[in-house]
């Protein structure tokens, strides 16, 4: 398990075994750790068994993808499948619909917030790191806010928005602007000096070594903290659709609890993660992207 | 020492101004909207003060009882045990994933894929299994504290050994003496930071869990208030829950800075 | 098998191992690309114990590579590397390694780094301390004892990294560039910490890379030049110890330096 101190270039030792086949091991165990996690989830389903109501503690794989029917009472109708509500039947077509819909809504709502928020966060903290006064004035309420509980405050945007839109765009937006802020401004604090001062003895401008100099290197630090808010914001965002709205993801998390129903609950969650899992993922191969200059 | 005071200088005098600058800020937004929506600074204040100790509207909404001040105590007792908890559960996994190589093959990815999960998303198992006791509130801090401590000791972990695994051996020194006395020394740093801003979102997950179904709590109190359009007395307890988050967040800075006295 | 041995007693020769010796070893390297890099070709050297060695030459023509297969970090493609008798497999205190990087535990006090060999291989309490205490004259840091790494200097922290390694008694000692990046003023005094150090424990064999040309006519009994991965010149350093700045800018000092950069140049 020693590392080997190997040259400076990337090489590996001469083996017998050719290289195609190192890349597909890792493949194989992440293929492998998935199947074990499934194995585990059934296994528990059946050991746990169900409690004093009858409802199984946690539902069995078959179960949940049969309780993907429940998106189809989730779809205002049209296209072919009438509403649950109304009397329809509840049809495959008519769950996918539902399905599609309620993630649209969710999706929507995460990326107006998230992007408002980030834009807001991330220009606001490199505005006010411009200036090393304002950023002293600005530090300790930043920090503040950010200790406060940034989550809990949805009653109050539920006072001050109603059940609008815009108070959930708000109130994500919000959210994931006061991270960002905060995220920001310690990632110019920590450039190190040496960067700009290497730049003014080349002659830049304060302005221009700000632009060119200071901006490109924090872009590893954002980053990280633009991945850390994808799944903070969309907590945020689950958190507004349960109190008050009537179709997402969230609400339809918020009835599966109120009936109890861990299929439900089981299979809407599962929708989430694969959203949420997404929406990082295409985020960070794109920030990746753009910091591969990287070390 | 005389260095030290002359640093803190700006920095005080900045927050006082930005403090400043926030409450009048404020009070030119609440002077244009009434006081259900945007209650002055003062009204604040004496909504605090009045619901310190004991906040009536508890006890017409709920049976709930107490006031201000013992529901954030309550919240923060249960963010710390949360984050202790889950900074144990995390630290025994960051480990093993750093030096059990089969565990580290089978557990990398569901660990990774733990991390983009919205923590809010266990909110509605843990209410289903646990009901609404303080297990279910702190639940989203356990998970959530947990999962960032396996992933920062992991990669901690990873670092100490491409440092300092090669000299141990040539020291004659056997694995298991590796990772206690060189590997694990070595993250205490990394974890302290990751503790603290654990510490910080934990306050937001606790709070939000009592929001959407808590029997105690400062959450649960904002929710009281904030139903009943007395949002004085919301933002009274966000504050008091700010303040004392920040209080406990330098006190772990200051801990943590005395822990590591030997770090550069 | 009696005859052979009354054979060797008589013509008075002790079966004694090498410190070191190295049989026809070469490292091949497969980069990404496909292409094979040949690292190490087929080096043969026998090191005595006691013995002094300096390997220079230039970089990127395997000096690392072939002080990694003596410690046990890399496997050699073909031949065979034994120390004190005994084929290398993995790293182990027998062959102490001095690093170019900083190893020193930060948590650790200087005494506590020093010991820490000592200690993880169940060495009593006393002798432990008695060790500690006597590598600590010969580096001069005794009111250092209890300091944390942060708070010394980097040349001081050199002297505690190489006293914690030899502390440990190895049979050879392995460094690799050790001495980069120290200034001139300190490095001299570093380079007799060392020799201290040496010819207390015992003078283990010694295998050092460097690429400073004074460095080695100052430390070595041998100083070997790698070019291209093969041993190009194995020279004996006949200079007296302790070597005194006479001894090293003297003629005789000139002639291995002038055959030394002639191999370079060639």
């Amino acid at each position: 398990m020693t590392a080997t101190l190997a040259p400076t270039l990337q090489i590996t030792q001469t083996e017998p075994t050719p290289t195609p086949k190192r890349d597909r091991s890792s493949l194989y165990w992440g293929a492998a750790s998935l199947a074990l996690v499934l194995g585990l989830w059934q296994l528990t389903s059946v050991v746990l068994g169900e409690d004093d109501s009858g409802m199984r503690l946690v539902p069995s794989i078959p179960d949940v993808l049969a309780s993907f029917m429940v998106f189809a009472d989730y779809w205002p109708g049209g296209l072919g499948a009438e509403r649950t509500v109304g009397g329809g039947g509840a049809t495959v077509w008519g769950a996918t619909l539902g399905l599609i819909y309620n993630v649209g809504i969710s999706l929507s709502r995460f990326a107006i917030g998230f992007i408002l928020g980030a834009v807001v966060g991330i220009g606001t903290g490199l505005l006010v790191s411009w200036s090393a006064i304002a950023r002293r004035t600005v530090s300790f309420p930043a920090h503040f806010f950010r200790m406060m509980p940034l989550l809990a405050m949805l009653p109050l945007f539920g006072l001050w928005f109603g059940n609008s839109e815009l108070g959930t765009y708000s109130f994500t937006a919000f959210a994931v602007a006061v991270l960002l802020f905060v995220l920001t401004v310690a990632a110019v604090d920590n450039v190190p000096r040496i960067y700009s001062d290497s730049a003014s003895s080349l002659g830049a401008s304060r302005g221009r070594i700000y632009l060119s100099v200071i901006i490109p290197s924090i872009t590893p630090s954002l980053k990280v903290g633009i991945l850390l808010a994808v799944p903070f914001a969309w907590s945020a965002v689950l958190a507004a659709e349960v109190i008050g709205k009537q179709y997402g993801l969230g609400r339809i998390l918020n009835f599966a609890l109120l009936y109890a129903s861990t299929n439900i609950v089981a299979v809407t969650a599962l929708v989430v993660v694969i959203i949420a899992g997404c929406t990082h993922l295409i985020l960070a191969k794109v920030l990746n992207h753009l910091t591969r200059w990287v070390d | 020492m005389s260095m030290r005071v002359r640093t803190a200088v700006p920095a005080v005098a900045g927050a006082i101004a930005g403090v400043l600058a926030v409450a009048a800020i404020w009070s030119v937004i609440a002077s244009f909207n009434t006081a259900a929506r945007f209650p002055v600074i003062p009204a604040i204040f004496q909504a605090t003060l009045d619901n310190f100790d004991a906040a009536p509207i508890l006890a017409y909404t709920t049976f709930g009882t107490g006031g201000i001040w013992s529901n954030v105590l309550w919240t923060a007792q249960n963010v710390l045990l949360g984050v202790a908890t889950g900074l144990i559960i995390g630290f025994a996994t960051g480990l093993a994933l750093a030096r059990i190589p089969w565990f580290n093959r089978l557990g990398r990815l569901p660990v990774a894929i733990l991390g983009t999960v919205p923590v809010l998303a266990i909110l509605p198992f843990l209410t289903l299994w646990f009901g609404n006791s303080a297990l279910a509130t702190s639940g989203l801090v356990i998970f959530f504290t947990a999962l960032t401590v396996a992933s920062t000791v992991q990669s901690a972990a990873a670092a100490a050994e491409v440092r300092y695994a090669d000299y141990a051996a040539t020291l004659g020194v056997s694995q298991t003496r590796t990772t206690m006395s060189v590997i694990l020394p070595a993250l205490v740093p990394s974890t302290i930071g990751v503790v603290r801003a654990a510490t910080a979102f934990g306050w937001g997950f606790q709070c939000i869990a009592e929001v959407l179904g808590g029997s105690q709590g400062a959450g649960r109190l904002i929710r009281s208030f904030s139903d009943a359009t007395q949002t004085a007395g919301a933002l009274g307890v966000l504050i008091v829950v700010g303040i004392v988050a920040v209080v406990v967040d330098a006190l772990i800075g200051l801990a943590g800075r005395w822990i590591v006295r030997w770090n550069e | 098998m009696t005859v052979q041995t009354d054979a060797r007693q008589l013509s008075g020769a002790t079966a004694h191992h090498a410190a070191i010796e190295l049989t026809n070893v070469c490292k091949e390297f497969r980069l990404e690309s496909g292409e094979v890099v040949n690292s190490v070709n087929s080096v043969t050297c026998r090191i005595e114990p006691g013995e002094f060695i300096c390997v220079i030459g230039p970089s990127g023509h395997g000096k690392s590579t072939l002080l990694n297969m003596i410690a046990g970090f890399l496997p050699p493609t073909e031949g065979t590397i034994t120390v004190g008798g005994s084929p290398v497999t993995k790293p182990g205190p027998d062959r102490g390694v001095v690093f170019q990087r900083d190893t020193l535990f930060l948590w650790k006090t200087v005494a506590q780094n020093i010991e820490f060999g000592l200690k993880s291989r169940g060495i009593p309490k006393d002798e432990r301390k008695a060790v500690v205490a006597e590598m600590l004259k010969i580096i001069g840091l005794e009111k250092f004892a209890n300091a944390w790494p942060k708070q010394l200097s980097g040349g001081m922290r050199r002297r505690v990294a190489i006293a914690a390694v030899f502390a440990n008694k190895p049979e050879v000692l392995l460094m690799d560039e050790p001495f980069v990046g120290i200034d001139y003023l300190r490095l001299a005094q570093l380079h007799e910490v060392l020799l201290d150090l040496w010819q207390e424990a015992e003078k283990r064999a010694v295998f050092m890379v460097t690429h400073d040309i004074d460095e080695a006519l100052t430390l070595a009994d041998r100083i070997f030049v790698i070019k291209h991965g093969t041993l190009a010149l194995d020279m004996k350093v006949d200079l007296p110890r302790p070597r005194l700045t006479d001894d090293i800018t003297g003629p005789e000092a000139n002639r291995l330096r002038r055959r030394l950069l002639e191999e370079f140049s060639r």
